[in-house]
């Protein structure tokens, strides 16, 4: 099996919409209207239910309920996951109060800032372990997490993204703008909100250079 | 004689190990924290800088190590880690030099023996 970013991505969008056919009462959904409602083709959603070795029935189409289960497992949301969040300016502070992550099994179990930002954040998050950044290390090799939240925005962020790699943090995702340097070990994802945006105002202005690929 | 830098916030280790390389007939120059490093390295272009990792805050080393290797004028010069953070921190998986995140061409482990030193400094600068 060789899984890519942008697969794993549409993994996720699939059960996202899945969860709402199911909601509708649909039992059974072929390709095609998988495809129509994700704005894919049908041949994509064949080709990446082939990837994961997911077959359906002649003339049946796939059970929703157990693509629901597949993809669960595959994207490992029947296990809880414990995260920690670097960052406790208002862009961190918005996503641990929020229960985006929570709703999805992503448990934000402690948060990390400088200590000007501490003080606030004890007060907005007053049911979430607040520590100052020098306190990550310890953290993440005592309670063995794996993952990471980064939102710092300073030039700090190099600094942060460097405690999580020795501490033995292994994938990241970074809302930080800043281009940060890290080792071929770690699995980094990265979204700048600005660029994103920077992004949609470009092919606002010039529709006709957008070109209609896969998602 | 071959000239080197040590870039090491701990004043004794420096001294010793400065001791060490001087006896071995090394010139041996000396800073304390990673932008003096950095100046020092710009001044004298030393054959190969002796970087630790924990000065003023955990990951200095690191960012110096950076900052060496995208200047044009140091980019060049070797970087020996010799660091004790894993001690210090208690880590659990080894340092390794990686070219984008930790640009330094060999780690060396606090406390070094000099036979090991020596070995290994005499390796880089064979490179």
């Amino acid at each position: 099996m060789n899984a890519s970013r942008k697969i794993i991505l549409r993994l996720c969008r699939y059960r996202n919409i899945l969860y709402r056919f199911r909601q509708y009462g649909t039992l059974s959904i072929f390709s095609e209207e998988l495809a129509e409602a994700l704005s894919l083709t049908a041949a994509q959603v064949r080709k990446d239910f082939s990837v994961f070795k997911i077959q359906g029935r002649k003339k049946a189409g796939y059970r929703v309920e157990g693509l629901i289960e597949t993809f669960n497992h595959i994207l490992e949301k029947t296990k809880i996951q414990k995260t920690i969040l670097v960052g406790l300016n208002p862009l961190g502070i918005g996503l641990a109060l929020d229960s985006l992550l929570s709703d999805n099994n992503i448990i934000v179990v402690a948060a990390f800032g400088e200590t000007a930002e501490l003080s606030r954040a004890h007060a907005m998050l007053p049911n979430l372990q607040i520590y100052s950044t020098d306190k990550l290390i310890s953290f993440v090799r005592q309670e063995k997490i794996r993952h990471a939240i980064l939102t710092v925005t300073t030039p700090l962020a190099q600094r942060a993204l460097d405690q999580l790699m020795l501490a033995g943090v292994r994938s990241v995702l970074s809302l930080s703008p800043t281009e940060l340097r890290v080792p071929k070990n770690c699995i980094y994802n990265t979204v700048n909100l600005v660029s994103e945006f920077d992004n949609l105002i470009y092919f606002t202005d010039h529709p006709a250079e957008r070109k209609f690929s896969s998602r | 004689m071959t000239t080197l830098l040590v870039i090491d916030d701990d004043a004794d280790f420096t001294q010793s190990i400065k001791s060490i390389l001087v006896a071995s007939g090394y010139s041996v120059e000396t800073a304390l924290n990673g932008n003096d490093g950095i100046r020092l390295a710009k001044q004298v272009k030393p054959a190969l800088i002796l970087l630790d990792v924990m000065m003023t805050y955990d990951t200095e080393g690191l960012d110096t190590a950076r900052r060496l290797h995208e200047d044009p004028t140091t980019r060049t010069i070797p970087i020996l880690c010799i660091t004790g953070i894993h001690v210090a921190r208690d880590l659990n998986k080894p340092l390794l030099p990686d070219l984008d995140w930790l640009p330094v061409e060999s780690i060396l482990e606090k406390p070094v023996k000099p036979e090991k030193l020596l070995k290994t400094i005499a390796e880089l600068l064979r490179a």
